[in-house]
């Protein structure tokens, strides 16, 4: 992650390891890809975009990406195109939202996070999608789409 | 940031929907930076409606306006000031709060369903210091009341809500909370704020503030950067609490010699842990590694210096109490370093004898202790004391004294020590004893009444390099002027690390304790033996109570300095011999303290 000065502001490049690709085109190269979020901080001047998706070392993703280079935040709908994968005490991998509420079905990416955030409580990690069932779920949503064009 | 758009609309679009391990951490700090209190100025740059509105309103700016008013009615410290119509330049980072329409922001797109977004801007440790609103141009934009109407994007809540980010509030649902705002991420029928948004500014600027409040920087329980970060020892435990969602608490240890270091949490909160070398990237980061949900990180074979530790939650969202356990082991075969001898030279004079304080801890203690006067004149010192007498008191009782040095029980231990030689059956005072770890006196003054003249004061710690015990502070209390009335002591450190030394020269506080004729204004010097300039000097301290001097003061078990006239400075010192000189700033003269502590890692 490197945050640099362009223009008045300030742009925050993030690289990530690419383990696979779920729809859209594959990615040239070297399985890396690199994305320019808007903001960051550069010395000890931070420029902060309320609701712009963050990241740490060590965690699986699943990112929804369109517009990298070109958009403010290049993750469809911010938080709605990031989905953490979790594992449980069992080692079960499991998906959760950008606010850390577990992802019961693929219906609730399109939820308001105040509507996941109102089940928080009674969502529990084992209710979750599994890591292997959300990709399943989001290539035939890729497929449905596909043939309904 | 405010948005309208469904996910499976998007999804239909060119999406890249892929699986990815994060390399980086992550890119923002979030802390709760508020403004200052007083007046926010909003430049209000989004013209006329080109119509009437639906409210009635003609303009965007009068629109802009009510929404500032209706925030201001809720705030205490700080209140917005919109300038309708302003001509202000357009920019991040010209420190105008700017508020306009725009088709991209910055240059880069608003991206599908985005509204409006809010840049602040704040400094690291600091105030907010600007807030640019800005509104997509390409919005179908309106203003009234009630519920959504389809294909009118109401700009007065989206106004109530950019200039809620503007304030430094965040969206509630992103942290997990179901509450019904105006904040939300998420555009709905509400047109104005809820108990919810208010209680948010109320935390930021009100007066029952939790790690936030009075229209300040946030204050929470540890330093939320490398500036400002909460010092802590070795093989410690500390208490933490990540009371804000994106609160980061930093802290500092100081490795005197090169070993393995672990640090972790424990406790419930799901915590990730960063360390910081001088560098501005993380030499280290974990995320569970620990029991549970902590971070664990250990880095084996680390260099002596000085690390950052920074804690957060895993999430954006997460909050909790933490433990912070800092464990370290240095390299076998390395000498941790130790003072081993501490000494003073003063002129002793009128019925008061010269005292010298001295601290040890960890152990019982071999030490020689003299107080020499003619011996000094094999140095060339003129006007020593003629006969010294050596007393040492702990407490108020006297356990020990010497008139005349008794060569056969001292000379071998001197020799050990290396101190330096006096010559058999003068009249110099030295004595060689065990003592327990404790606080000790020991006073000199001349055999006759009344007599003055020059003394040195040694106290040499006569154990081997890897005994536990070990000496830890001296002190002394006498005249000390400018010029040749300075007065010096000294001290010499042993090893194969480097240690933290804390050197005083106190003259205003004792003033402060009731010392008549205190010395106004102390400067210290710190040399390395033999030296003409110095490696270190401070005249006034500053009085900064979270500077790492009280800090290190603190930890050392030194008492609080009153004035910022006082001197002092903190030093990581090898192995060498050392000297300090303090001395009256101009002509000023009077009582002085001197004092030499080993702070504890």
């Amino acid at each position: 992650m490197t945050s640099v000065e362009v223009g008045s502001t300030i742009k925050t490049r993030v690289t990530f390891d690419v383990t696979e690709i779920l729809a859209g085109a594959p990615i040239a190269g070297d399985q890396t890809l690199t994305l320019q979020l808007l903001g960051g901080r550069v010395g000890n001047r931070v420029v902060e975009i309320e609701g712009m998706p963050t990241f740490k070392l060590g965690t699986d993703i699943v990112l929804f990406v369109a517009g990298n280079g070109k958009n403010v935040c290049p993750l469809v709908g911010w938080g709605h195109g990031k989905y953490l994968v979790k594992e449980d005490a069992n080692d079960r991998r499991y998906m959760v939202r950008d606010n850390a509420v577990p992802l019961t079905a693929l219906a609730e990416v399109q939820e308001p996070l105040e509507a996941s955030a109102a089940a928080v409580r009674t969502r529990l990690p084992v209710d979750a999608l599994s890591f292997d069932e959300f990709k399943t779920a989001v290539r035939s949503e890729k497929e449905r789409i596909l043939h309904a064009q | 940031m405010l948005n309208n758009v469904s996910f499976f609309r998007m999804l239909a679009g060119r999406v890249l929907a892929l699986v990815v391990a994060a390399t980086p951490v992550w890119g923002f700090d979030t802390d709760t930076h508020a403004w200052p209190a007083g007046t926010v100025t909003m430049q209000l740059q989004l013209g006329s409606a080109g119509g009437t509105l639906i409210d009635g309103k003609t303009t965007w700016d009068a629109v802009a306006l009510e929404a500032l008013e209706i925030w201001n009615a809720n705030l205490t410290n700080v209140q917005f000031s919109g300038v309708s119509g302003s001509t202000a330049s357009l920019g991040d980072g010209n420190g105008f709060n700017n508020v306009f329409f725009s088709a991209n922001v910055y240059g880069d797109d608003f991206g599908d369903g985005t509204l409006a977004i809010t840049l602040s801007t704040f400094i690291v440790g600091g105030n907010r210091t600007e807030a640019d609103v800005i509104f997509n141009a390409s919005g179908k934009w309106n203003s009234y009341r009630g519920d959504l109407q389809s294909g009118s994007d109401d700009i007065r809540r989206v106004a109530i809500h950019e200039f809620g980010h503007a304030l430094g509030l965040k969206h509630p649902d992103d942290a997990g909370q179901s509450v019904q705002a105006v904040m939300n991420a998420r555009v709905s029928n509400l047109d104005t704020l809820t108990q919810d948004d208010i209680n948010g500014v109320d935390f930021l600027y009100g007066a029952s503030a939790g790690e936030g409040g009075n229209g300040g920087v946030a204050t929470d329980d540890h330093g939320n950067g490398k500036g400002d970060a909460t010092r802590v020892a070795t093989n410690s435990k500390t208490a933490g609490s990540i009371g804000v969602g994106g609160d980061y608490d930093f802290f500092a240890v100081t490795l005197t010699s090169p070993g393995t270091l672990t640090v972790s949490t424990t406790g419930t909160t799901d915590t990730y842990g960063q360390i910081y070398g001088s560098g501005s990237t993380a030499i280290a980061e974990d995320d569970h590694s620990g029991a549970g949900e902590n971070f664990r990180i250990t880095l084996p074979n680390l260099a002596a210096g000085t690390y950052y530790i920074a804690v957060s939650g895993f999430y954006q969202t997460t909050t909790g109490n933490y433990v912070l356990n800092m464990d370290f082991t240095p390299t076998p075969g390395v000498t941790v370093s130790k003072l081993i001898n501490l000494s003073v030279r003063a002129n002793v004079g009128g019925q008061l004898p010269l005292i010298v304080g001295f601290v040890t801890s960890g152990g019982t203690k071999k030490l020689l202790v003299r107080g020499s006067g003619p011996a000094l004149a094999n140095f060339g010192v003129s006007g020593t004391l003629a006969d010294p007498i050596l007393r040492v008191f702990n407490g108020s009782t006297q356990i020990q004294s010497n008139d005349n040095w008794d060569s056969a029980s001292v000379s071998a231990v001197a020799a050990q020590v290396g101190a330096f030689a006096v010559t058999s059956g003068s009249k110099d005072a030295a004595l060689s004893s065990s003592l327990a770890a404790d606080s000790y006196t020991a006073q000199v003054e001349d055999a006759t009444a009344g007599a003055s003249g020059i003394t040195v004061v040694e106290v040499y710690d006569a154990d081997a390099l890897s005994a536990s015990g070990k000496l830890i502070n001296l002190s002394t209390r006498t005249f000390v002027g400018s010029g040749d009335q300075a007065v010096t002591a000294g001290f010499v450190i042993r090893g194969d690390t480097a240690i933290q030394v804390l050197v005083r020269g106190v003259g205003p506080t004792l003033g402060a304790f009731g010392v008549s004729g205190a010395l106004s204004d102390p400067k210290l010097e710190v040399f390395t033996s033999g030296a003409s300039a110095p490696i270190a000097a401070n005249d006034n301290w500053g009085n900064n109570p979270s500077s790492a001097v009280a800090v290190a003061a603190s930890s050392a078990g030194a008492f609080d300095l009153q004035s910022p006239l006082d001197s002092a400075i903190l030093l990581t010192l090898s192995a060498g011999e050392y000297t300090v000189t303090v001395s009256g700033v101009g002509t000023a003269s009077g009582e002085a303290l001197i004092e030499v502590y080993e702070v504890p890692q």
